[in-house]
């Protein structure tokens, strides 16, 4: 059970982005951060995956019901955002090798589900954003993390992609935390709970 | 750790072969300015001090793009897809070595070509082999931890030599005595140089060892 605790988190850039916002996602829940441009959606992610720290409040990260050092969570985590990338300079195949030292029967299956098998030994600058979306979806998944965070996932995929995307979150759900930013309303469907971000104000 | 370590220095490696960008940059600095000072001298430098200060400038600004490697995380947005599976240590640990490896070997090229061209005679060749080896190595220590540092700021090219300049400062006037030595008649031992290139380079990589963690924890 891997859990992450958010009490009275506050940002602000310039201006007030967000302020004392609360939540808790386990294993098995899934929480969708929407809300306008702008309104801190891919801030509060990163915050709640101590990517970025909160001006105000504090985030605690439990893993088995023990409390674990925030900068230890990234190793935790399996992450699809526009801020990360993988090494374009190397192919699928060097990517994973790379990652997990070899590519085994589930990255094979999943390379096939995700219709990049095909194209596991080109290097990734000669894909398409759409297959680097697709490439960065499966390293995340290979992980197999205790907590999912998405930022947009189902940017630049086509339909058949985001069909994929979807059952893969449904399946990973009961083992998995899973915090989504996005602003597609089909993409919050999939998830439990949402937090509203508006104002600068979460509801 | 140790996974993470050469699965970096190979991908890192792989990355530098196939972008060939450091490599070019290096090379192209390199020759151009020896072929340069070979010009503008005419040949008529005689003395060894000049011909050891001017092939360790080489150097200095040769290394200063190996900074490159960590520029190049930030740039494309795959520092947070290497932390995730590995430690911020093995990571540096990984970056230093492959320093190292480049630095060397533009150390290396360098000095064949500016003994060609300037056509220098080198009286303690073993010397000479080993601070060049040493001093690169201690130079790619230094540049290492500064270019992790300026990776995260916006005008990191300037500021990185100017930072890197007084740290790296020790090393050169140290390597130039005994490569001055090593161009003269003169006999001389290197050992006092090279232990207090190694016990500097230790220092600051300890140090540096120590800190990347928490430069790197929050971008």
């Amino acid at each position: 059970m891997f859990t992450i605790k958010a009490h009275n988190i506050s940002k602000r850039y310039s201006y007030r982005l967000f302020s004392n916002i609360s939540c808790s996602v386990s294993t098995g829940e899934s929480v969708a951060i929407v809300g306008p441009n702008g309104s801190g959606k891919s801030t509060l992610l990163k915050i709640l995956g101590n990517i970025v720290s909160p001006d105000s409040g504090r985030v605690e990260y439990f893993d088995k019901m023990e409390s674990i050092p925030a900068h230890t969570v990234i190793h935790y985590a399996g992450i699809v955002a526009p801020y990360i990338q993988c090494y374009n300079h190397l192919t699928l195949t060097e990517n994973i090798i790379f990652a997990f030292g070899s590519v085994t029967d589930d990255a094979i299956e999943l390379l096939h589900r995700l219709d990049m098998y095909q194209h596991k030994d080109k290097v990734l600058h000669t894909y398409s954003t759409g297959m680097q979306q697709r490439c960065k979806i499966a390293m995340a998944l290979l992980k197999k993390p205790k907590v999912l965070l998405l930022d947009e996932p189902g940017s630049n995929l086509d339909d058949s992609g985001r069909k994929i995307l979807f059952e893969l979150i449904k399946e990973i759900q009961p083992f998995t935390a899973i915090i989504m930013a996005t602003n597609d309303s089909r993409e919050a469907k999939l998830c439990h709970r949402s937090i509203v971000l508006d104002k600068g104000i979460g509801a | 750790m140790i996974k993470g370590l050469v699965r970096n220095i190979v991908k890192d490696l792989r990355i530098e072969f196939r972008s060939k960008v450091v490599i070019s940059l290096i090379l192209s600095f390199s020759v151009i300015v020896t072929i340069s000072i070979g010009f503008a001298s005419g040949g008529i430098i005689g003395s060894p001090m000049v011909h050891a200060i001017l092939l360790w400038v080489i150097i200095f600004f040769s290394g200063m793009n190996t900074s490159h490697l960590f520029y190049r995380e930030i740039e494309e947005h795959t520092a947070l897809f290497n932390l995730m599976y590995y430690s911020p240590e093995g990571i540096f640990v990984s970056k230093l070595i492959v320093n190292c490896i480049i630095m060397v070997a533009v150390a290396a090229i360098a000095g064949l070509l500016y003994l060609f061209v300037m056509d220098v005679s080198v009286y303690n060749v073993s010397g000479f082999a080993i601070m060049v080896l040493a001093g690169s190595s201690a130079l790619a220590v230094c540049t290492t931890i500064i270019a992790a540092i300026t990776a995260l700021v916006q005008a990191r090219g300037g500021l990185f030599t100017i930072l890197s300049f007084p740290i790296t400062l020790p090393i050169i006037t140290v390597v130039i005595k005994s490569t001055t030595q090593c161009f003269s008649k003169e006999i001389y031992s290197s050992w006092s140089a090279i232990l207090f290139l190694l016990a500097f380079s230790t220092l600051l990589g300890v140090v540096s060892y120590i800190l990347f963690p928490y430069i790197w924890r929050e971008f």
